[in-house]
């Protein structure tokens, strides 16, 4: 029973030594610094510096549809106004005001085999004979909210000649038989000047694609992300996965981006 | 003493299984909290090892029904949809998107970024030229899941094989219409037992990882500050003994020259060492986990049949209550047995940066290479486990209840619960059979035979060492071999011994005859084996070997059977052996003439029972210095 007593007093000792020094060796770690952000990221929610310029802003006319807007001074500034106001023309698909959608983008870009990519998805859906439920609001099969993403990044820009322009636009897109849903893209525009910017090419462009060397990457997409609200609504977690792998580089916040 | 010993050891069993249960329950909330299914949950490493291990039909039908998932998914966009018109879209997409992606893995990975593939294969898979146009044109990323969350298990629980990969399984009850309590109980114990099973399967692979950190590498330096505490005071012992003349200057120099540095070195580079060692060992359990990842699927298949098992003649309640009871425990068991690994692996090697100093010590040193061999035995027991694990798994799997559509008997299933518990608490309890009946460790490194428990004793038992520590005892009492290199500190003397026809010179003493032909340093140890008889002793009871027969009988059993002797016996038993070296060496003997025999016999009598004297003590090592005695 000595011996017995002294094992156990050794046991104890020994775990008495290891928990007392696990405890000193492991002192909590110090909550890591946040960096400080710097005076240019300053301003965005997201962290991106926030422009002076307005969507639904910049030109002085509006087109035959009379919501689109246009006769732009030329800036660089006003490309990315253009082709904020220019993005719904793109990627707005409803039925019932299709025919005028096109006329508007004719009137607003250049003839090129750009025209045919962008109006293909809105052709299909208007010629269709029958189509499965899941439009939303009346005629709607996907219209852009330009102002949920907010954000647009001026690739090359040479004032009143041409510019290419990344502009990152919520929206909400129909669902076949189910109920709509909510995305973000970023639309890629080529505007050359021909007395008002006109749009000469437009791509969505894809993972490993750069537009023909014009852009650094596609710029963020929501492809991969499920949202439970049909309304688009920019998060910041989203915000970093949309970003994942691509370049925050050059992004600007529109003043009047939904935040 | 006896029931004392038996009382500690069913205390020790008592503390340790109830150690495998409280870690079982530890790690298992981590396991049950994964369970909560999010949107954009992914298939877990354990998940995926085991869709790995899918037969490959099984894996097959999975890829199959993920690239309908994603046809489905591609086909919810309006455009598509509408230029697929002519064609059945998720069929169509389906065969497009399993073009390339070939696996089921690919396919879970797929999220929606690269549309090239999908879009150069749709005219091949059947699609309307307008649907390859819409690929084309680029707007086919708008709106696109890859496949997750809820989506992704109710797409895998389709599937037999998808059951088994997230670990679900629907248990009927037991007993239809429970009457009283005790059915009830039955019901629920059967339905914990294969539920907890189930998730114990899932998750053994992944809950014992041992790292040599940063945080361990803080702890040991702490301990090793202690141990070198301990160092400075075994100084003191090592010139005690040696002013005592209990080891001799030979030893007290190897100690100094060479275990003194070298357990500076170990001090400073123990942890590295325990790194790369403990790398090699997790190449080794990542390299067996795989084959026995699909081993264990199996198992899951076949424990998945136990929650259709109902009540059928003497498989009643009782029998369920029993069986799945023990079904339970086995499986707690053995995960409570891999998630204890890393722990005793981390004391254990606290406890060695602890003993570090012993290592100056002639006379403790054994006992830091018996921790660093313990050590290094239980992190080779976790490959070794998952190999048995493989093994029996894939034994029990094969069994007729198990295989095809199984039997239609109470006994039969009865048994095959059985047998699945059994083969688990054999799991659980096998690494102590590991070393029982796997003989990896030599015998030679595992030299310890001592009765006590030291420092390192205790970290044993909260590690969960000490079965392993007993049967490497039992082993070493058997089979240690005399002639340890630098082990006892009379190692030096059997070496020395052995090298040459010596023996005669020993026992014919201090005359320098020049019969032997010892090397120069010989005579200075002899003179000072002469003041020490002991360490004579050994070297004359070794010398037996010396002359070419070689002695059949081990120290161990030398000196099992000096210690048993008393009195008279012993002394007659010391005769005998020493009567026993001299009879093998007659033919020298008779060469060395009448008075050298007789000479050589005394000496080697009295010799062989001052050995006899000096094994005993050293069986039982002094640890008052730790005990505080």
């Amino acid at each position: 029973m000595r011996k017995h007593w002294k094992l156990l007093t050794a046991l104890g000792a020994v775990i008495l030594i290891i928990a007392v020094a696990v405890v000193l060796l492991n002192p909590p770690v110090p909550a890591p610094k946040k960096d400080d952000p710097s005076a240019l990221q300053a301003s965005g929610k997201f962290g991106f510096p926030v422009s002076g310029i307005k969507i639904g802003e910049g030109g002085t006319k509006t087109a035959s549809d009379g919501k689109t807007i246009t006769g732009y001074n030329g800036t660089c500034d006003s490309a990315a106004q253009a082709a904020a106001n220019y993005t719904p023309l793109i990627e707005d698909v409803n039925t019932s005001t299709w025919a005028q959608q096109k006329k508007t983008l004719v009137e607003v870009g250049k003839q090129g085999p750009w025209v045919e990519r962008a109006t293909f998805n809105g052709d299909l859906l208007a010629n269709a004979k029958d189509l499965p439920p899941g439009a939303f609001d009346g005629q709607w099969y996907y219209r852009s909210d330009v102002a949920a993403g907010g954000l647009y990044r001026v690739t090359s820009c040479d004032e009143k000649k041409k510019a290419v322009v990344q502009v990152f636009t919520g929206g909400v897109a129909a669902v076949v038989n189910k109920a709509p849903s909510a995305f973000f893209q970023t639309v890629t525009f080529e505007l050359t000047w021909s007395d008002d910017w006109k749009i000469s090419d437009f791509a969505i462009v894809q993972a490993g694609q750069d537009f023909g060397g014009r852009v650094k990457d596609g710029g963020p997409m929501s492809v991969g992300t499920s949202f439970d609200d049909p309304t688009p609504m920019l998060q910041s977690d989203l915000v970093d996965a949309f970003f994942q792998g691509k370049s925050r580089e050059g992004w600007v916040e529109y003043a009047n981006a939904k935040r | 003493m006896q029931t004392l010993s038996a009382s500690r050891t069913i205390r020790l069993v008592a503390i340790v299984l109830a150690m495998f249960l409280s870690f079982g329950i530890i790690t298992a909330g981590p396991a049950q909290a994964a369970d909560d299914v999010s949107k954009s949950e992914k298939l877990n490493a354990d998940q995926l090892k085991r869709l790995a291990g899918l037969p490959a039909d099984q894996r097959d039908k999975i890829r199959d029904r993920l690239n309908q998932e994603l046809g489905k998914n591609a086909c919810g966009d309006f455009a598509f949809s509408t230029a697929m018109t002519g064609a059945n879209c998720e069929s169509v997409s389906a065969k497009a998107f399993g073009s390339f992606l070939t696996t089921p893995e690919k396919a879970l990975d797929y999220d929606g970024t690269n549309t090239v593939p999908f879009c150069a294969a749709l005219p091949s898979a059947g699609a309307p030229s307008p649907a390859t146009a819409w690929c084309v044109q680029g707007s086919a990323v708008k709106k696109f899941l890859p496949i997750a969350g809820v989506v992704m298990r109710t797409a895998l629980s389709a599937m037999p094989g998808g059951q088994v990969v997230l670990g679900t399984v629907d248990t009927v009850a037991f007993i239809a219409n429970a009457k009283d309590g005790f059915e009830k109980f039955a019901n629920t114990v059967k339905a914990e037992g294969v539920k907890s099973t189930n998730e114990v399967l899932n998750n053994l692979l992944k809950v014992s990882v041992f790292e040599v950190d940063d945080a361990f590498r803080s702890t040991w330096a702490a301990f090793a500050a202690i141990g070198i505490l301990v160092m400075g005071l075994m100084y003191f012992k090592l010139w005690k003994d040696v002013s005592n003349e209990e080891i001799d200057m030979d030893s007290a120099r190897t100690s100094l020259l060479w275990y003194g540095p070298l357990s500076m070195v170990l001090v400073l580079f123990g942890p590295a060492i325990g790194y790369v060692i403990n790398g090699w060992m997790s190449d080794l359990s990542e390299g067996v986990t795989f084959w026995t990842a699909s081993r264990v699927t199996d198992f899951g298949v076949a424990i998945s049949r136990f929650a259709s098992y109902e009540s059928s003649g003497a498989f009643g309640p009782l029998a369920a209550v029993l069986l799945f009871g023990l079904l339970f425990i086995a499986a707690w068991a053995m995960l409570g047995l891999l998630a204890l690994q890393p722990l005793a692996l981390y004391l254990l090697g606290l406890g060695v940066a602890l003993m570090i100093g012993f290592m100056i010590h002639p006379k403790y040193r054994e006992r830091v290479g018996k921790v660093g061999v313990l050590w290094l035995g239980i992190s080779l027991s976790k490959p070794l486990l998952l190999l048995l694990m493989g093994a029996v798994f894939s034994y029990i799997a094969s069994r007729p209840a198990f295989a095809g559509e199984g039997v239609d008997d109470g006994m039969v299933n009865a048994t095959s619960v059985f047998l699945a518990a059994a083969a688990m608490c054999v799991l659980a309890f096998a690494l102590p059979m590991l070393y029982k009946y796997v003989p990896i460790l030599p015998s030679s490194s595992t030299s310890m035979g001592e009765g006590r428990q030291s420092v390192a004793g205790a970290a044993m038992v909260a590690g969960a060492g000490a079965a392993i520590s007993s049967s490497i005892r039992q082993r070493r009492t058997a089979q240690v071999q005399s002639g340890t290199p630098g082990g006892r500190s009379g190692g030096s003397y059997g070496g020395g011994a052995t090298k040459g026809p010596s023996s005669m010179t020993h026992s014919e003493g201090h005359s320098g005859s020049g019969l032997g032909s010892n090397g120069p340093g010989m005579s200075g140890r002899r003179s000072a084996a002469s003041r020490i008889p002991n360490d004579q002793g050994a070297a004359t009871g070794q010398s037996g070997q010396g002359q070419g027969q070689p002695e059949t009988r081990t120290i161990g059993e030398l000196q099992k059977a000096d210690r048993a002797g008393t009195g008279g016996a012993k002394a007659s038993q010391s005769l005998k052996t020493g009567a026993g070296a001299v009879g093998r060496g007659s033919a020298k003997v008779a060469a060395g003439g009448a008075t050298a025999f007789l000479l050589a016999g005394r000496e080697a009598a009295r010799q062989a029972s001052m050995r006899g004297q000096r094994s005993a003590r050293s069986m039982a090592p002094d640890t008052d210095h730790i005990s505080g005695r």
